[in-house]
């Protein structure tokens, strides 16, 4: 990842929200280009400034249900280059997995009370910059949580669980090693155990990897 | 032939050989002095109550009426052997000859079914066959009077002539006669004002008849008790002219009734016909019944109840309840309503069912609207609950944000504050104070989407009842397979209903049902959506148990839909909904 400033566009109908996300990233050293009050002008200010990254609200005007997740969608499509990262008000795992499930590349889901965790926000953006995917971890914790009728999960270490977890929000082995402390042999080994037990095909490709275990815990009923 | 009807012809025939030997012991008496009318009038009244007797024992067996008439018609020939001229049946003659007479009031007291009331009746009655037989003795034993028998056989127990004794027991036996009869004229006249009216009528003829009988008897008894002797000589033939005609009246009054419903059936049939549906069904019903403590009763199938014209539920009396009974009205083989009428109506049988049959299409035309009448109470008890309901749950909202979000947005305003002072003296206690007062407010951010969550998942409105499903699905703490889901989306309050009930019987199946898997399945099907949530759990809820399921309901049947709970014990819960599209 280059050092390069990032430039960032932001949408959230609401001032005070925008105004305050504005300036936690310029702090964090990010530049925002452009501020949008909803759907279109987000596109428009996408088209014109060609972000690195948009953030963007899933409720906006006018209708204020799924604006932001289907303005994400067509950025995706339309501008490949730009990476989005959807902050939602609620822990809606249809939103999630509908937004990653073509590609978990560039797409970030997060709960809106993320960004007052400035690391972890921050940490996100950078991710789904670079080419990456982030889950929020209530959603990624719901989906690891639920009831199977014949639970392969159970199968799994409380480590391997973890770790699955972890892969499941987007981390590289770098960073679960990190978050884990531990070193990123040992997490490799674990990744290694996981697929094998859950029988998924091996993949190093982080992002194809975030596919393949939200595919399985989607389809894991 | 069956066994009752053979028995009674038995007996009639027994009453002839009797009435034939009775004859010939009048015919060949020498102490009897008009033994042509005597025979007439001993012959008419013993048969008369023998055949009148039979035909009531025949037409209601259940009752024992008419065996009581038959045993006075029998008793009454009986008493006939004081013609005898052999001194032993003479006297046995003379025991027996004033039994028909308490029998006979036995009979009226017990009327109509045979049974007496109390108790104390029956001590009476008891003491009146003892009085009938022990009340001839001093004539037997000191001797009759010329009057009363010339020239009748010497009695085996004849002591000696005593006239002074005599009189003396033969007035007092008389004045306890009397009592007697004042005493059961006393319990007629006191039923028959506590009867309703068609008790009234039932009772009329024997009531009336009786009473005069009654009256005579003590009258005759009466003077006799002062030696009157050409009053009770009147009294005594005026007693057996009224006696004789009893079984007459009875069945005038038994004709007359039988003609009297006819006619009112067919005026029923008529005036149903001339105007169907209008006017009052009820009073037309207890005009041809003769009964106006009469009451209809409608059936509603969908509900399994009874309910009155204006659609309140109402209770049918039970099997052998001592006032009140009922007769179902049916239209082409289907239940429609009821008659709730007076319990001696009951022995009418004929009379019921075809006033039943006459009134099947008046009472469907009104059951109709009385099931008009349920529906809209129903609903008005329903939009209460409803508006009662949302009450409640604004202020469980109130409750929730106050107790919740509200206190930790207070808590962190105090931290907020604190941590400002702080923030020069001493840096690193302030940024611990910021540090709690960040987690704080993650709380409270958790707890205000919890909260919205509960109000109105977001994803039903954007992506519908499939993934709001799902959602509720994925949150149980037990396994909950999705079966099926409609592809469509349904109209926003169908949906909202049905993620409802699936929400509250999944919250139902994880406190109670210690159930480990439920199954939901939402499915489009004539013209209704079906919403069915099971499970494998113990079985055994209670529908009525707790506010949720009956909220449940109410939303359900605001939307025309019903719900439907099937747990038997130890086999799961199945809850159904039906809510038309």
């Amino acid at each position: 990842m280059n050092e390069a400033t990032l430039r960032v566009v932001i949408a959230d109908d609401s001032v005070l929200l925008r105004e305050g996300l504005s300036r936690l990233l310029e702090e964090s050293g990010f530049e925002v280009v452009g501020q949008a009050g909803d759907a279109e002008d987000l596109l428009r200010k996408v088209g014109a400034h060609r972000p690195a990254v948009a953030v963007v609200d899933v409720r906006m005007p006018p209708t204020h249900t799924d604006e932001g997740l289907r303005a994400a969608h067509r950025i995706r499509s339309e501008h490949p280059d730009t990476a989005v990262l959807v902050l939602s008000q609620y822990v809606e795992e249809a939103y999630a997995l509908e937004l990653l499930s073509e590609s978990t590349e560039r797409t970030g889901y997060l709960l809106k009370d993320r960004v007052a965790d400035v690391d972890t926000f921050t940490d996100a953006v950078r991710r789904v910059a670079g080419g990456g995917s982030a889950l929020d971890p209530e959603v990624v914790a719901l989906l690891l949580g639920r009831r199977r009728r014949e639970d392969p999960l159970e199968g799994l270490t409380a480590r391997e669980r973890e770790v699955l977890g972890l892969m499941a929000e987007g981390r590289s082995n770098a960073a679960i090693a990190e978050a884990l402390v531990v070193t990123e042999r040992a997490v490799e080994k674990h990744v290694t155990s996981i697929f094998s037990k859950l029988d998924l095909t091996p993949t190093v490709e982080d992002h194809r990897r975030v596919l393949a275990v939200l595919a399985y815990l989607k389809a894991g009923d | 032939m069956t066994g009752l009807n053979r028995a009674l012809v038995v007996i009639a025939l027994a009453g002839l050989l009797v009435a034939a030997a009775s004859t010939a012991l009048v015919a060949a008496s020498d102490h009897v002095p008009q033994r042509g009318a005597t025979i007439a009038i001993g012959l008419l009244i013993g048969l008369s109550f023998i055949g009148t007797g039979l035909y009531a024992w025949w037409r209601r067996p259940a009752s024992r009426f008419g065996a009581m008439m038959t045993g006075v018609g029998f008793l009454n020939l009986i008493g006939s052997a004081t013609a005898a001229n052999d001194p032993v049946v003479f006297t046995a003659g003379v025991l027996l000859c004033n039994l028909f007479f308490v029998l006979f009031a036995h009979m009226v007291l017990a009327y109509p079914d045979g049974r007496l009331e109390q108790r104390w009746q029956a001590w009476l009655i008891a003491g009146g066959y003892v009085l009938a037989i022990v009340g001839p003795l001093p004539q037997l034993l000191w001797g009759f009077t010329e009057r009363m028998c010339d020239g009748c056989p010497e009695s085996p127990l004849f002591i000696a002539d005593n006239e002074g004794v005599r009189n003396a027991a033969n007035a007092a036996v008389s004045l306890i006669g009397v009592a007697f009869v004042a005493v059961i004229l006393w319990v007629l006249l006191r039923r028959r004002r506590a009867a309703t009216p068609p008790q009234r009528r039932a009772m009329a003829p024997v009531l009336w008849s009786g009473v005069t009988i009654l009256i005579l008897l003590a009258a005759a008894l009466g003077s006799d008790a002062f030696g009157i002797a050409r009053v009770t000589d009147v009294l005594g033939w005026l007693g057996l002219i009224a006696f004789a005609s009893v079984p007459y009246v009875f069945l005038i009054g038994l004709v007359r009734t039988r003609f009297a419903r006819a006619g009112a059936v067919s005026e029923l049939l008529q005036r149903l016909g001339e105007a169907p549906g209008t006017g009052d069904l009820r009073c037309r019903l207890s005009d041809a019944l003769g009964d106006n403590s009469l009451q209809l009763a409608f059936w509603l199938e969908d509900k399994g109840k009874w309910v009155d014209s204006e659609g309140h539920m109402v209770q049918l009396p039970a099997e052998g309840d001592p006032a009140r009974a009922w007769t179902a009205v049916e239209l082409e083989g289907r239940r429609v309503g009821a008659i709730v009428h007076d319990v001696t109506l009951t022995e009418e049988p004929e009379l019921l069912r075809s006033v039943a049959a006459a009134a099947g299409l008046a009472m469907e035309n009104e059951r109709l609207k009385a099931q008009l009448h349920a529906r809209v109470e129903e609903l008005r008890a329903s939009r209460d609950r409803i508006v009662e309901a949302g009450t409640a749950e604004r202020r469980r909202l109130e409750r929730n944000l106050h107790d919740g979000a509200q206190q930790r947005l207070v808590a962190l305003s105090l931290t907020m504050r604190l941590a400002q002072a702080n923030i020069r003296k001493d840096p690193a206690k302030a940024d611990a104070m910021l540090t709690a007062a960040n987690e704080e407010l993650t709380l409270a951010l958790g707890e205000l989407r919890e909260l919205a969550r509960g109000i109105h998942p977001a994803v039903l409105s954007d992506r519908g009842l499939g993934a709001a499903l799902e959602a509720l699905a994925g949150r149980a703490p037990i396994a909950v397979a999705l079966d099926t889901v409609p592809e469509d989306r349904l109209p926003e309050p169908i949906e909202a209903a049905a993620y409802f009930v699936v929400a509250e019987a999944l919250t139902n199946v994880v406190k109670y049902a210690h159930a480990t898997q439920a199954t939901v399945a939402v499915q489009r099907q004539n013209g209704h959506a079906i919403v069915e949530v099971a499970d494998d759990g113990i079985g055994g809820a209670d529908p009525d148990r707790g506010s949720g399921l009956r909220g449940l309901a109410d939303r359900v049947s605001a939307l025309d839909g019903r719900m439907r709970l099937d747990s038997p014990a130890g086999a799961g819960t199945r809850l159904r909904a039906e809510i038309p599209v």
